[in-house]
């Protein structure tokens, strides 16, 4: 019997999470978040054809947010990502904190990723980006992400709702480390 | 703080079987269950410090993978994600007597037993196979790790239809012919196996299952 992996591919969840950054195992990629109790909760709130769907805050849960499906995770990041790549979401709230696990696969199914804005006071669908997943992978998204919602952020007509007329809050990006201050003010807002 | 609007009926209403984990649904993964891109296992088991206890298989927590290196220990540690790739055959002891190689990857994700609870949740997931992707059963030489016996299911191509019976086969196959489970190149003969469903069991595949 050895003692050296294969190919060392074991995340504990608590290490996982100090270190904050997104890991790719083989055609995986995962992250792994930590929040104190009393932190403003990660929600995740889904775009469905009724409405923005809310997941409610269990203790324990495991959802599978489907390939298409728009998302986003309040005091994570905003706006929307649609991926083709379904989405595993996991909540286990434990002794010592909140984790909560977010893994996807690369497949030959997974050709697009997309960034999209709606309305949050009417729904309205206010723009969309298109990421080439296939060649660059599911973790290069965010970075792409955060440069368009940059340039989102930075237009105030981009910003006013043509059904409503209401002005959508500024967005923030995955890493809040990135964040600059108008960011981390949206971050903590919604 | 802004608040997103959102409906306000019960989210049962929109979108069935939405958490995979509550009472109601859990059941319906038992076993293995394709939902979409992913099959999913969840187990209801012991875990904790002490490792991963299942109420019929007893002490599941020694996995162990076969690579270019030889026979790796890979423990399921409670609150640790292990990613077992595509192509690695793997084991775990006390589980299932046979190596499995999927030709995708696989995650294992064992939480420990919520407060107040006597089992939590030990999650598999793996992708979905598709055209020629399947799994392969196979016994390796537990002396020399020489290839004995194999058994594949074309997944990709026919689905979990099959995919039980499939390495139940295997094993009854395999155990029943000692000349398969004796090595040609040392002589070693290796124990008999037994299937991933404990319920099964032989009275000797249950000998067996305690062994290794």
């Amino acid at each position: 019997m050895l003692n050296e992996p294969v190919l060392n591919y074991d995340f504990p969840l608590d290490t996982s999470a100090a270190e904050g950054h997104w890991h790719q195992a083989n055609r995986y990629s995962l992250w792994v978040g930590r929040q104190l109790k009393t932190d403003p909760p990660y929600e995740v709130i889904e775009r469905h054809p009724q409405g923005a769907v809310r997941l409610p805050l269990r203790p324990r849960l495991m959802r599978l947010i489907p390939a298409g499906t728009p998302f986003r995770v309040t005091h994570l990041f905003a706006p929307y990502r649609a991926s083709d790549a379904d989405m595993i979401y996991i909540r286990a709230d434990v002794e010592e904190g909140v984790y909560h696990t977010l893994l996807a696969a690369t497949s030959k199914e997974v050709k697009e990723d997309r960034v999209v804005w709606f309305c949050p006071h009417c729904g309205h669908e206010m723009g969309r980006e298109v990421f080439d997943a296939r060649t660059q992978g599911l973790i290069a998204f965010w970075p792409f992400m955060l440069e368009k919602l940059r340039a989102f952020n930075a237009s105030p007509e981009r910003r006013i709702c043509s059904t409503c007329g209401k002005q959508h809050p500024e967005c923030y990006g995955f890493d809040a480390k990135l964040d600059q201050p108008n960011e981390s003010a949206a971050r903590a807002e919604w | 703080m802004f608040r997103e609007i959102t409906i306000d009926e019960p989210i049962e209403k929109i979108i069935d079987d939405w958490d995979f984990l509550a009472d109601r649904v859990v059941a319906k993964f038992t076993m293995f269950r394709p939902v979409g891109q992913n099959i999913y296992g969840i187990r209801r088991r012991s875990i904790s410090a002490d490792g991963v206890i299942d109420p019929r298989k007893g002490n599941v927590s020694g996995a162990i993978e076969l690579g270019p290196q030889g026979v790796i220990e890979v423990p399921h540690h409670p609150m640790h994600i292990h990613v077992t790739t595509a192509g690695t055959p793997h084991r775990v002891r006390h589980s299932f007597g046979y190596w499995h190689i999927n030709d995708m990857d696989e995650i294992y994700l064992p939480l420990t037993n919520p407060e107040g609870e006597a089992l939590g949740h030990y999650l598999v997931i793996m992708q979905t196979p598709t055209g020629s992707e399947g799994d392969t059963y196979a016994w390796y030489c537990e002396k020399c790790l020489t290839l004995l016996f194999e058994r594949h299911h074309p997944t990709g191509e026919l689905g979990m239809q099959g995919l039980f019976k499939c390495s139940e086969l295997g094993v009854r196959e395999y155990n029943a012919d000692p000349r398969k489970r004796t090595c040609p190149e040392c002589g070693y003969l290796n124990p008999l196996a037994y299937c991933w469903n404990s319920a099964k069991d032989t009275p000797e595949e249950r000998a067996a299952r305690a062994i290794w």
